[in-house]
């Protein structure tokens, strides 16, 4: 089985080539080059199934292929008994299409995959992005601390009150009123 | 309290009175919460009406209809109680083209050169538009050209690459292939059919019947969004909307003028959902082999006149659909 594998994500598309490659020796991976036309590799690789990264907007040439000119034979992939799937797909944001001869258990196994492998990197990106946000909260507070402990002639745990205190008298986050301090303060610098 | 209203569109000039409406908060003025959903491709619109992620779109008339018929993924109820738009497209071909078109117009042109023509979907207004358009002088769209799909985006870089000789889409498209020097207009669509509906407001069945308060609200909101969007003094500031990098990302100036539906923009004037003029693209779909008998049987279920009017739109006379080729294909 031919898979053409879509994906503008170049570390999810190399981590899902790979994945894939793993089904065996009866399934062949191409991921699409980032400057390929996705129709015209389709037209030359004829593959059985496309998997396409929905963010891509090209999405659309295989969408309506079969209306186009029916060939090749190109059926988007759907599970009219589990749509609960096929929302999970749609959130995770990738989409399959087959060819009329491919059988439907086939076509299932390879967007399964695909739908888990994307739903795992979306968390791993959600995480990823916490962590990101949490440390520039955390550098954020630091920040400000060191310019109390400095203008205010402060000691950290007295930096660290005096900003506590301010969140739970304004019902802001710690982050957020460090921020406004900081913001403040460099206001007042630039003032003449 | 309500969830949100969840709208998708794509990046087109005829998104505006959606966008419009949203900004100005127009919507929340009318305590309506709308959440806008800008999707990458009509095939995720399509989708995500299917399966319940948006409970309504801009979308073009002949996708709903072959949603609606299930003729493109998963059989969807929609109710199309309202036009956002009308004309706006252009035919736009390589400046390769422009000599042989000139000299022999569209018919010599196809006769001389096997052109490779793009739309925006293979169910779309531009598609059906653009065949009749050959078909009327004579060509034969499935033989004669080749057409193909690409994102609208991708027209004016495809057209420059030579990938493809011309495309069929909407506003800005035709404008920024021209200003970039890579193609010229060879029609417009309202040259094709005076009036012809563009996009339509599609929403899910389901939330007609059970919020008709909402959609009485959402259409009255989108009827006052679509009266400025046409007046020609809102041009500027709509340019200035949809110039922002979530929408169009391109020149404010640009996207003003393409705007102006005297040069062949989208006009705003023409809000009723006409079911004759919806069952015409019914019909050429039939006629291209993309839908069988029946599509105008749906078209009539699918459009609702009636809510329109029930919101406080008027009755108008429909711009009367082209008169269709009958020769058959040799």
């Amino acid at each position: 089985m031919k898979i053409l594998l879509a994906d503008s994500n170049e570390v999810r598309c190399e981590a899902l080539t790979a994945q894939l490659m793993k089904l065996g020796a009866a399934f062949s991976i191409t991921p699409l080059a980032w400057d390929a036309s996705l129709l015209a590799e389709v037209e030359r690789l004829r593959p059985d199934v496309v998997l396409v990264d929905m963010a891509r907007p090209d999405r659309d040439v295989l969408d309506s292929l079969p209306a186009l000119n029916g060939a090749p034979p190109v059926v988007m992939f759907l599970d009219n008994d589990d749509p609960g799937f096929m929302q999970q797909a749609i959130s995770a944001g990738v989409s399959s299409y087959h060819g009329q001869d491919v059988a439907p258990d086939a076509a299932k196994l390879v967007m399964h995959l695909a739908v888990a492998f994307f739903q795992r990197n979306q968390e791993v990106a959600a995480k990823l992005q916490e962590v990101e946000e949490q440390a520039a909260q955390r550098r954020t507070i630091d920040a400000a601390k060191r310019l109390l402990m400095k203008e205010e002639r402060m000691g950290e745990p007295a930096a660290h009150r005096f900003l506590q205190r301010r969140a739970m008298d304004q019902q802001k986050r710690l982050a957020d009123v460090a921020a406004d301090y900081l913001a403040a303060q460099t206001w007042q610098e630039q003032k003449p | 309290m309500n969830e949100p209203i969840r709208l998708g569109l794509l990046r087109l000039c005829d998104a505006a009175p959606v966008i419009l409406a949203k900004h100005e908060g127009l919507f929340a003025e009318a305590g309506l919460e709308v959440a806008l959903s800008v999707e990458p491709s009509w095939a995720n619109i399509a989708d995500k009406l299917a399966y319940n992620m948006l409970d309504g779109a801009v979308m073009l008339p002949p996708l709903a209809m072959a949603c609606a018929a299930g003729l493109r993924g998963r059989k969807v109820a929609l109710a199309v109680p309202m036009s956002l738009s009308a004309e706006g497209n252009s035919v736009t071909l390589s400046t390769a083209c422009q000599e042989l078109f000139d000299q022999h117009g569209m018919a010599g042109l196809v006769a001389r050169k096997r052109l490779r023509l793009a739309v925006v979907h293979g169910f779309s207004s531009h598609d059906l538009l653009l065949r009749h358009w050959l078909a009327a002088q004579g060509g034969r769209p499935d033989q004669d050209v080749e057409i193909t799909v690409l994102p609208p985006a991708e027209m004016v870089g495809s057209l420059a690459a030579g990938a493809i000789d011309g495309f069929c889409a909407g506003a800005p498209w035709g404008l920024v292939a021209a200003k970039a020097g890579m193609g010229f207009t060879a029609c417009r669509s309202r040259d094709i059919w005076p009036g012809h509906p563009e996009k339509c407001l599609a929403l899910q069945a389901d939330f007609v019947t059970t919020a008709p308060e909402r959609l009485n609200l959402m259409l009255q909101v989108l009827l006052r969004a679509q009266r400025e969007c046409a007046a020609p003094e809102s041009r500027a500031k709509l340019g200035a909307l949809l110039e922002r990098p979530e929408y169009l990302d391109l020149p404010a100036d640009l996207l003003a003028e393409a705007l102006d539906s005297a040069e062949g923009g989208p006009s705003f004037t023409t809000p009723y959902p006409s079911v004759a003029q919806a069952q015409w693209y019914a019909r050429q779909m039939r006629r291209w082999g993309k839908a069988p008998a029946g599509l105008e049987d749906v078209t009539a279920q699918l459009y609702r006149p009636d809510l329109f009017l029930c919101a406080g739109g008027e009755w108008e006379k429909d711009a009367p659909p082209p008169l269709e080729v009958t020769c058959e294909q040799i």
